[in-house]
């Protein structure tokens, strides 16, 4: 039986980030300086959406040249729904300013 | 493009190299991942900071399914492991079924001689039955070991899965229950030799048996309807 928990504030602000431009890959560094989550906490929550079918990621070639590739990400269908409906059902003053304001 | 080898980068580095390590082998691509952001951060201190939370990452990762993992070990280890689990338990039941005092040399004479009419011969008794009762538990969880070890059968009876977990500890809790009636503190004194024993014979035939049903408990299917404990 699956259990259905309340997402954490972090995963609120990440969730609010990406659904500001759902169709728009983004990279998981730019994602950490819009939500102000720390590396140590963003990619477990990225992990974790991943494997619930929530998110998509694709290596995309850097427009600079000799710079590696980057994973970027973007919230799939079942996702964007998901962040509607948890954002939409969470007091938003509740989550971190930084995504406060990009909302 | 390098970045210069300052020594935030160099530890950092060292950081991102952790990370790679620790973290599981289904999640190698986060690392890459992670590895590939790193190398996009121009500031050293925010590079520093990235790589603290990837190391971070890892070991949370590590731990992860180390808590979640399978558990799954091969069938050449997992059998002397039941053997080292459960043997001793079987051996005592086999004791107190049939041994010097087992139960089967009770009969009257014993019985009134032993236990009845004896200052806490009833409770002796009855402890002893239960003794034996718990410790049944001891040739069953060897018998669905080794039938799942050499027939892949899992263990699916919910009632049985209770028992293997729950027979062991009460054995031990009881034990140590009638051991403290008996001699009080002195049970838990392990400078003497009579407590490290006892103490001994609680490891052997509570605990063990409790870690060795956990274990082959995990690895064995869950039946229908049982919450999955490896969800997020």
């Amino acid at each position: 039986m699956k259990r259905d928990r309340k997402p954490s504030a972090q995963t609120l602000s990440l969730l609010g980030v990406l659904l500001q431009q759902p169709r728009t890959w983004c990279h998981g560094y730019d994602i950490c300086v819009a939500t102000r989550i720390k590396s140590g906490t963003l990619y477990p929550i990225l992990m974790r959406l991943s494997d619930r079918g929530l998110l998509e990621h694709k290596w995309q070639e850097s427009p600079e040249s000799g710079r590696p590739p980057r994973h970027v990400y973007r919230l799939t269908a079942s996702g964007t729904t998901y962040a509607r409906a948890q954002i939409a059902g969470n007091d938003w003053t509740s989550l971190p300013a930084a995504s406060r304001s990009r909302a | 493009m390098s970045h210069p080898a300052t020594a935030a980068r160099r530890i950092a580095s060292a950081f991102m190299r952790g990370a790679a390590t620790l973290m599981p082998a289904a999640r190698i691509g986060w690392t890459k991942a992670m590895r590939s952001e790193f190398d996009h951060i121009e500031n050293d201190r925010h590079a520093f900071l990235w790589a603290a939370g990837c190391l971070l990452t890892g070991i949370k990762e590590r731990m992860n399914s180390m808590i979640h993992g399978d558990l799954k070990i091969s069938r050449w280890l997992l059998a002397p492991e039941m053997l080292l689990c459960f043997a001793p338990l079987t051996l005592l039941w086999l004791d107190g079924i049939e041994g010097r005092s087992g139960l089967l040399r009770l009969n009257g004479a014993v019985m009134h001689k032993h236990f009845i009419g004896v200052p806490g011969g009833t409770a002796f008794l009855v402890s002893m039955i239960a003794g034996v009762v718990l410790a049944t538990i001891g040739p069953i969880a060897l018998l669905a070991a080794f039938r799942m070890i050499l027939l892949r059968m899992p263990i699916k009876n919910a009632a049985l899965r209770v028992a293997l977990i729950a027979a062991p500890i009460l054995y031990g809790l009881m034990s140590v229950t009638l051991r403290a009636v008996e001699t009080g503190t002195a049970t838990f004194n392990l400078a003497s030799a009579d407590a490290f024993d006892f103490w001994s014979g609680i490891f052997l035939l509570s605990f063990l048996p409790a870690l060795g049903a956990a274990h082959l408990l995990r690895i064995s299917p869950r039946p229908p309807g049982w919450p999955d404990s490896t969800n997020h």
